[in-house]
């Protein structure tokens, strides 16, 4: 497990700063375990020029690297692009169990989502880049204001395998999110069988006060684990917290998933509202932590 | 454990009609290992009368668990007894509290009263009661084709993932389809402050990004009882169509194989979101 926290260019003025921004994710990805796929036509970091608004100048696939992978394969591909104003960044996240070696997901194949910020920084400016994982597990949380503004800024990519409630990978399924100011989207992936449509929430039970949840008693506070259903009850790392009852951005410890676990709470960098929700049936005031490790 | 299966009339046509039913209700809640107080003032069963209007009360009882924790992390229900959305069919009104005056006023950290209403009259219906001195789960005036009759109350202790008891807290949820008496659900920690009753009981639509049944898996999604940490309680909802309802089953759940009385279609709107979600009520 590793995390890495990096700058990268939040203004895409130009070519350079274009294959910066997009080289520095994929690096981070490669420092998490993941493997890049031997797919043609792949991205080239070192002459991609940057592309016109609403499009994309080339993808990467990347896999999953643990022993599951044999049987149980996971791959994602990521396209980088440019949203539409001239110096936003895109991507287009999506997930399936299989490649056609040339770009082309096949298998159990998860519905893609465009990630893109709400606004422009300025010229020369960075912004944070957050990513955790494994050979099994990608967290990736990329052009973070660390002044919060989720509702702009902030771009999730979050994969990885189902979980039992003692934190061990399964080989039932994937759990994916991805989240942005374009929209959210929570969707479980079998390995066989129907692939569920993708939700506009995360699979997390509230724990706002109007639902009856008392959220923090004493120094105790609770996570709401996000519970992936397939057919039966598995877990995804990420939980979520209201956010007033820790502070931002400073990993904390706690007992989650069987063991205990480093978490990022992601506090008003990643605090949205209206229909972007994180928890059943209603978010206001929730934030998510993820696995830090 | 226990449960309780009787048939008890949901028309009251007579006085003697109210009383077999109330008292009948009474009875399981004594055949649980429920015990009732010596308050002054309860309802005599000989001699009550029956409603003579809708959304009235005609007496009430007060029941207190009797387990271990009961010394020092006391849990009081206080049940009144009455009529529905008519008068001629059933009402009940349930609060929790940590104690009680003696003449049946509830003191102490004390729970929302919330009402459970029948919205229409039935000959006879079947009244499922399961529990434990430290449990009551109540499904009462149930009519097999219809959610239009049943009542449900469920009282317990707080509970870890093990399905061990906590001194954290009371939960309480109560159902029916009669408007303004329909679900609540209620965490009453036994100090601090006690949240306004919600309308939601805190279980997962299972159907949003996932998929409640998936080859021969069925998910019941378990009613998860936040109080600074995550704590259960034992009643779970399950999507109404993938299980036969009021036939039980057994599956692993809160740390140990156990045995479920699903509902189907009689108590549905067990999750936070989606309305064909009924409940699973522990049936032991």
């Amino acid at each position: 497990m590793a995390t890495d926290t990096r700058n990268l260019p939040a203004f895409i003025s130009d070519d350079a700063t274009f294959r910066t921004w997009g080289s520095g994710i994929a690096a981070q990805i490669a420092a998490m375990g993941l493997v890049q796929t031997s797919d043609t036509g792949q991205i080239n970091w070192t002459t991609v020029a940057r592309p016109s608004t609403f499009a994309y100048a080339g993808y990467e696939i990347w896999r999953f690297n643990d022993a599951l992978q044999a049987t149980k394969p996971v791959f994602i591909r990521l396209d980088y692009g440019i949203a539409g104003v001239a110096d936003r960044p895109s991507m287009i996240a999506r997930v399936a169990t299989a490649t056609n070696g040339a770009g082309t997901l096949t298998g159990q194949v998860g519905t893609s989502i465009g990630l893109l910020p709400g606004g422009s920084k300025t010229t020369g400016s960075t912004l944070t880049s957050f990513c955790s994982g494994s050979t099994s597990r990608l967290n990736l949380f990329t052009h973070v204001d660390l002044g919060g503004g989720a509702s702009t800024w902030g771009l999730m990519v979050w994969v990885e395998r189902t979980k039992t409630n003692l934190g061990v990978n399964t080989g039932d399924g994937i759990a994916t999110w991805m989240a942005s100011s374009n929209g959210v989207q929570f969707q479980a992936i079998p390995f066989a069988g129907t692939i569920p449509a993708v939700a506009a929430m995360n699979p997390a039970i509230t724990l706002v006060s109007t639902a009856g949840a008392i959220s923090s008693v004493g120094p105790n506070v609770a996570f709401s684990p996000t519970i992936v259903c397939l057919g039966k009850a598995y877990f995804a790392s990420w939980a979520v917290y209201v956010d007033a009852n820790i502070s931002k951005l400073m990993p904390i410890s706690i007992d989650h998933l069987g063991a205990t676990h480093t978490l990022m709470p992601l506090g008003d960098t990643a605090l949205v509202s209206g229909s972007m929700t994180y928890a059943q049936p209603t978010s206001a005031g929730l934030s998510f932590a993820i696995l830090w490790e | 454990m226990a449960t309780d299966q009787r048939t008890l009339p949901g028309d009251f046509t007579s006085d003697a009609v109210f009383r077999s039913w109330g008292s009948g209700i009474s009875a399981q809640l004594a055949a649980i290992g429920l015990v009732k107080t010596a308050d002054t003032g309860q309802i005599d069963w000989t001699t009550v009368l029956r409603p003579s209007g809708n959304s009235q009360q005609r007496g009430y009882e007060v029941w207190r668990f009797d387990d271990a924790l009961q010394a020092t992390k006391p849990v009081f229900i206080r049940i009144d007894f009455g009529s529905g959305i008519v008068s001629n069919v059933p009402g009940l009104w349930a609060t929790v509290a940590t104690s009680t005056n003696g003449a049946g006023t509830l003191t102490g950290q004390v729970g929302a009263t919330r009402a459970a209403f029948s919205n229409q009259a039935t000959t006879s219906a079947i009244s499922y009661c399961s529990g434990s001195p430290s449990r009551l789960n109540l499904t009462t005036n149930t009519n097999l084709f219809t959610a239009n009759t049943s009542l449900t109350i469920c009282i317990e202790r707080t509970k870890t993932s093990a399905g061990v008891d906590t001194g954290d807290g009371i939960v309480r949820f109560s159902n029916s389809v009669v408007s303004g008496a329909t679900t609540g659900y209620q965490l009453v920690p036994f100090s601090g402050p006690i949240l306004t009753e919600a309308t939601t009981n805190p279980a997962l639509d299972s159907n949003a990004g996932g998929v409640s049944a998936l080859g021969t898996d069925v998910m019941l999604s378990p009613t998860v009882v936040f109080f600074g940490k995550a704590l259960f309680a034992s009643w779970c909802a399950y999507r109404n169509t993938e299980i036969t309802g009021l036939t039980p089953i057994t599956f692993t759940h809160l740390g140990a194989t156990r045995t479920y009385m699903p509902f189907g279609i009689t108590i549905l709107g067990m999750t936070l979101q989606g309305s064909a979600y009924a409940l699973a009520m522990l049936w032991e």
